[in-house]
């Protein structure tokens, strides 16, 4: 009856689980002989896949509004390019957003991206950068973007 | 063992004091590869260069140079994406078939940049070269960068046709073709 009694307990506090966001997918720019000719430069800006990111909200505990706040973690970046996100589709759930459909920077300090209600769903991202050139050196650049989810 | 029961309850909910912070946070990777480059030519494309020897205007003259023998309309464009601290990348020019009839020579005058290119291109290597089927350094400290493409970008190209020697001229054939080609690299 103890273990039984203690164990319901631990239960109710590991079951009061937080809201969640949760990221699938990665985006790699890549650049080859192929996109330029002698001469030219590299377009001065680039789109990834409209569907190459999904983002999920899950698990809301409260009120169920919630606010995303992009940023990212540098590992090795050219601040000579900058990093933009939009949201392309509204997801599918119980819940709904708006806000995000234009590109916002993607600096390393969190800015709201984001708002919503509700659990979503398959909110596809597309990311843009600003600033290629044949200026930047040759290298693979790498950076982590980071989606927080405040639940308000 | 109320007193269990009692500690056991403030620990769960301590717990789940803990559990229920109002965030969290996701991530995935972004990558962006920038490949090394070296990419040249010659604008505009598929133009040949024709330099002639005047004739004499008088008997016992000499044939000479007249703007026949002498040609501006072509420049060299390239495009280079280069590792940080890599070496810098030169244009070598070269005569890779037919020869300069003996008596003649081909000299090349490589300008330096009068349009604005983009990055760090590069400067002549030196006033004027005379081509041979040996490759010469034309253009040098070139980095990341790119002159832009076309004519009117770039480093101009001028080729002017001499006589060294008239004792040494002979001409086997009236037209004589060269290819000239630039090679970039290390």
């Amino acid at each position: 009856m103890k273990p039984i009694f203690t164990f319901l307990l631990i239960g109710i506090a590991m079951g009061s689980s937080a809201q969640e966001v949760r990221v699938r997918g990665s985006v790699d720019f890549s650049f080859s002989y192929s996109n330029i000719k002698a001469g030219e430069d590299y377009s001065l800006e680039t789109e990834s896949k409209h569907d190459g990111v999904r983002l999920d909200v899950k698990k809301l505990k409260k009120s169920s509004y919630w606010r995303i706040a992009v940023s990212k973690n540098d590992i090795n970046w050219d601040r000579q390019v900058q990093i933009y996100v939009r949201r392309t589709t509204n997801g599918n759930g119980n819940g709904y957003v708006w806000g995000g459909q234009n590109y916002s920077e993607v600096r390393n300090m969190p800015a709201t991206f984001m708002q919503g209600y509700g659990i979503l769903n398959n909110i596809y991202l597309q990311y843009k950068l600003v600033g290629i050139s044949m200026e930047l050196p040759a290298d693979t650049y790498y950076t982590d973007i980071v989606y927080t989810i405040y639940e308000q | 063992m109320k007193i269990i029961t009692s500690i056991l309850f403030v620990l769960c909910s301590i717990l789940t004091a803990f559990g229920q912070s109002y965030w969290d946070h996701d991530e995935h990777g972004l990558s962006l590869k920038m490949p090394e480059i070296s990419l040249v030519t010659v604008m505009p494309l598929n133009y040949t260069v024709n330099l002639s020897l005047s004739l004499p205007t008088s008997a016992g003259g000499e044939p000479g140079v007249s703007d026949e023998g002498r040609d501006d309309n072509t420049w060299l464009n390239y495009s280079v994406g280069r590792r940080a601290n890599a070496s810098y990348r030169k244009v070598y020019a070269q005569i890779t078939s037919g020869s300069i009839p003996s008596g003649l020579s081909l000299k090349l005058e490589v300008k330096n940049l009068q349009s604005q290119g983009r990055g760090s291109c590069g400067s002549r290597y030196s006033e004027e070269t005379f081509l041979s089927n040996q490759p010469q350094v034309v253009v040098t400290r070139i980095g990341s960068g790119c002159t832009n493409r076309g004519k009117s970008f770039g480093h101009q190209l001028i080729y002017e046709l001499k006589l060294d020697d008239i004792n040494d001229l002979r001409v086997k054939e009236p037209t004589t073709y060269l290819t000239i080609t630039y090679t970039i690299s290390d």
